[in-house]
């Protein structure tokens, strides 16, 4: 035999075997097929964006952590309804406010089942003593469960709560009264947030009694749509249906988050229907969408704002007519369309427009060089002036690049004879320094805790905020405040939204901000998915979600 | 036989010992409170703190504290993760065998690729097929394997549609992680699925364990091609040609068996360039093994997690090579007789 011949039949083998394989593979791949398609027609996959750092919806502060916990396992007293932030009944299917606002009963449905894992079954259904157990547990040091999991419950502070609840009470298995310090009307919508999940007391007695507590992180059991099934992490989730849930049982049998923390490689698998929803598409990826059929863009005003705080402390800007002139100084449609693509657009007044008590009547500050210059002239800075403009340092949705935003301010300011000078600092130094009010202007942003306007005005311009320096502009304007402080009183939606649009009438002719853009959040999905809405606060919701081939497919298998 | 084993048993040991004398030496170099470095954000004078300080013999001397260390790394306490608070030995456990059944596939590619494509340019030297298989295993040793992953998952993936794009298995399947190797694990599953999940589980191995392989198949390949051509020079290559023994028995026999001798340090070697490679393929496609849970826990500062993690790789790739230069003593009879 010659060398030739021996290299030929090796080579051949070898080929023999590759083919072989690969005509295996094929045809076995192919001829399960259907067990594939059935079961992709009961599931669906989201490539989400990160890893939950724990399913307890009390302790942890991400948007990725309450979309794995409270917005799938878990329910509120109230909730916002899919879509928008108005309040809808959910665990409580009424309730009571007294005449003062300092006393709020809830009424709570008596057919609420939770959760069961391979370590429990719940004996009774949602009662009152799980209402008591989940805000105890957060508000009272001492409580067995404080401690689990060494964290701090953030929000529960961050809220105000521990001075405002003043105590909840049992009234009877049903019905829970939260007693309050003082009026505060946005109490229902902080109610509505995702750190005020009821837990099952149950499940917390029954972990204490086997001395496995920090399972209650790990091991959610809740009321929610979906139960969790396991959970590997920086790899994936995976829920399954709640077949009891008080709503009715879901439609999508399986839920599953694949963890994909690369925009691109999220944006390569849902082309590749390996997923049907992609969590936080880049703006280059909703350019490349046009071609691809099979996905679609869903698009929803966030209610957020990225604004120029003016640090109404320091001269020149603690001039009305300096700030005003240096509202009309920035061309911020070019801001839009470099900084942001076009997937944002021009905020006018501090609140998003889909919030309620939004003043459709206020205009916005026109581009205009001139008018700002005569402006300046009229303040009494006829040659301009020097200030420093402080850039956020990291990406946020609704700041993609400070930076950026920074540099084009700068050159507009440039033609009005105002001389800048762009600072910035690593994340953590940046907010203290701008907490301490080192700033005169700085570029910021907000995205709303829950759908109160309240979040917005008095979170980061009341004459309080100004103390721990949330509030940038350091501008605490006296009419602005009384009337704020007078809108947490009154419960009547109504008369809150008179006195907001006051507010922004004000807010306008101060001009403590310059107000840049309300950006929208976006998902890519699969056309095959149907009902998905986008919360306007950032989290995404799979309740009552349904995806086109699972009656055709059950009823063939039937 | 029993030197043998004794003398790779004591460099092995002493290896191990090195490592974690180094590891103690750096970790000693990071700036910071210690206590806080391992076990999160303490507050100082807390019972918690001051039982950590304790642990970890804050207050002792430099000995005194490497001792501890070494105590307890030898008894399986890499520490535990600030994020997930579990034992770092746990979920190296959990993501290694991601890792391994990742790297098995890689080298069995680059294993058989390689010593093919070495042996067939070593007997056609010097034709156009020889430097075609030379100049494109340049190519393939240096290239940048996570633009190579992504080139591949463009083509196909995306392109073609023929492979997967990402991870180690569809998510429409529910696999329960028996094994941690997710081609063993799928086949629990078919009563569910039958052969589905184990097809499924397949096709998402075959592009990343081709980009794994890349760089040492490249290696393999040039290695096999120059040993091969050195025996194929030898004077009992030419006896056994003179005899009149068959090219078949010459090449194989007499030929690849001397040529394989040296390879296989070579591919010991090669098992740390998977292992760092690992960490790119597994970043680039998703793979949830040591690769990404290294690279997720350095984006979290995770500090207990990247010390312990890069500790137990270490001890992997010396347990890798021990074992090589034990193979290498059994298979090379020179090496048998003592001096």
């Amino acid at each position: 035999m010659s060398l030739k011949t021996i290299m030929q039949t090796y080579c051949n083998s070898i080929y023999r075997i590759i083919i072989t394989s690969a005509l295996v593979v094929l045809t076995g791949s192919c001829s399960y097929d259907d067990v594939e398609k059935k079961a992709k027609s009961s599931t669906l996959v989201y490539c989400s964006e990160g890893s939950p750092d724990s399913f307890d919806p009390h302790t942890v502060t991400f948007g990725t952590a309450f979309d794995a916990s409270a917005r799938q396992i878990y329910n509120r007293l109230v909730e916002f309804a899919p879509g928008t932030v108005e309040l809808t009944p959910s665990l409580a299917e009424r309730w009571t406010i007294n005449s003062t606002g300092t006393q709020y009963t809830f009424f709570l449905r008596k057919d609420v089942q939770f959760q069961s894992n391979e370590l429990f079954t719940p004996t009774r259904n949602l009662n009152a003593d799980d209402v008591l157990f989940s805000f105890a547990r957060q508000s009272d040091p001492e409580h067995s469960y404080h401690r689990v999991g060494k964290r701090d419950f953030s929000y529960f502070n961050f809220q105000g709560l521990h001075s405002l609840i003043k105590d909840v009470v049992k009234i009877n298995s049903h019905t829970v009264q939260f007693k309050l310090t003082r009026p505060y009307s946005p109490f229902l919508s902080v109610l509505a947030m995702e750190f005020t999940s009821i837990m099952s007391a149950e499940y917390a007695e029954f972990l204490a009694s086997v001395d496995k507590k920090t399972l209650i992180n790990q091991k959610p059991i809740g009321t929610g749509p979906f139960r969790l099934v396991r959970y590997q992490a920086d790899a994936y989730i995976r829920y399954a249906r709640h077949n009891n849930y008080w709503k009715g049982a879901e439609s999508i049998e399986n839920l599953v988050f694949a963890i994909t923390p690369d925009p691109s490689l999220r944006f390569a698998r849902v082309t590749a229907g390996e997923c049907d929803v992609m969590s936080n598409p880049l703006p280059i990826h909703l350019q490349a969408l046009r071609e691809q059929s099979h996905l679609k863009i869903l698009s929803q005003r966030g209610l957020n704002i990225a604004y120029w705080s003016f640090n109404t402390r320091k001269p020149p800007l603690d001039n009305p007519l300096v700030r005003q002139a240096l509202n009309h100084a920035v061309n911020r449609q070019a801001i839009l369309d470099a900084v942001y693509y076009g997937s944002a657009e021009l905020a006018v007044n501090p609140i998003p427009p889909d919030m309620w008590s939004y003043d459709k009547s206020i205009e916005k500050y026109e581009y205009n060089p001139q008018l700002a210059r005569n402006l300046l002239y009229r303040a009494g800075y006829p040659q301009g002036f020097s200030i420093d403009i402080w850039a956020f340092p990291e990406q946020r949705s609704y700041n993609p690049d400070a930076t950026k935003t920074a540099e084009l301010i700068q050159q507009d300011l440039r033609q009005i004879g105002v001389n800048a000078k762009i600072i910035t600092y690593e994340v953590g130094a940046f907010l203290q320094k701008v907490k301490a009010g080192e700033h005169q202007t700085a570029i910021q942003g907000w995205i709303a805790d829950n759908g109160d306007p309240d979040n917005f005005f008095a979170s980061l311009l009341s004459c309080d905020a100004t103390i721990p320096g949330q509030n940038s502009a350091f501008w605490c304007n006296e009419e602005f405040d009384a009337i704020i402080k007078d809108a947490q009183k009154i419960s009547d939606q109504q008369h809150r939204a008179k006195l907001y649009q006051r507010a922004q009438e004000i807010f306008k002719e101060q001009a403590p901000w310059l107000t840049i853009a309300h950006t929208k959040q976006n998902l890519i999905v699969n056309e095959r998915v149907h009902n998905l809405l986008l919360s306007p606060s950032g989290g995404i919701f799979f309740s009552g979600v349904m995806l086109e081939n699972t009656e055709q497919v059950e009823q063939s298998n039937d | 036989m029993i030197r043998i084993i004794l003398r790779q048993l004591s460099i092995f040991a002493s290896s191990l010992l090195g490592i974690i004398f180094i590891f103690f030496l750096l970790t000693q170099l990071i700036p910071g409170d210690p206590v806080v470095l391992n076990y999160g954000n303490l507050t100082p004078g807390s019972f918690e703190y001051e039982r950590a300080a304790e642990s970890l013999g804050v207050n002792q001397s430099f000995f005194d504290q490497f001792y501890l260390y070494l105590k307890r790394v030898l008894s399986g306490d890499f520490g535990y993760s600030l994020i997930t608070n579990r034992s770092v030995l746990d979920e190296f456990l959990t993501f290694f065998p991601a890792t391994l059944e990742l790297s098995i596939f890689a080298s069995l590619i680059a294993l058989i690729l390689g010593v093919s494509l070495g042996v067939f340019a070593a007997v056609r030297k010097g034709t156009w097929l020889d430097n075609l298989v030379m100049s494109s295993s340049l190519v393939g040793y240096s290239m940048p394997i996570f633009w190579w992953g992504m080139l591949l998952i463009l083509f196909f993936s995306l392109d073609l549609g023929w492979a997967p794009v990402a991870g180690r298995i569809s998510y429409v399947y529910d696999i329960e992680p028996v094994t941690g190797f997710m081609l063993i694990d799928s086949l629990y599953a078919y009563p569910k699925y039958e052969f589905a999940a184990f097809y499924n589980a397949l096709s998402h191995l075959v592009l990343p364990a081709f980009v794994l392989a890349t760089v040492p198949l490249a290696a393999i390949a040039r290695m096999t091609r120059s040993s091969m051509i050195e025996v194929l020079n030898a004077d009992y290559i030419l006896t056994a040609k003179a005899k009149g023994v068959s090219d078949t028995k010459i090449i194989w026999v007499h030929g690849l068996r001397n040529a394989l001798i040296p390879m296989v340090t070579i591919i010991g070697l090669q098992s740390s360039v998977l292992l760092t490679g690992a960490i790119l393929t597994e970043t680039i496609f998703a793979w949830p093994g040591i690769g990404k849970w290294m690279v997720e826990a350095i984006f979290r500062r995770d500090f207990p997690t990247i010390q312990g993690g890069v500790l137990l790789i270490a001890f992997f790739v010396v347990l890798i090579n021990a074992s090589v230069d034990f193979l290498y003593a059994v298979i090379n009879p020179r090496m048998r007789r003592p001096k």
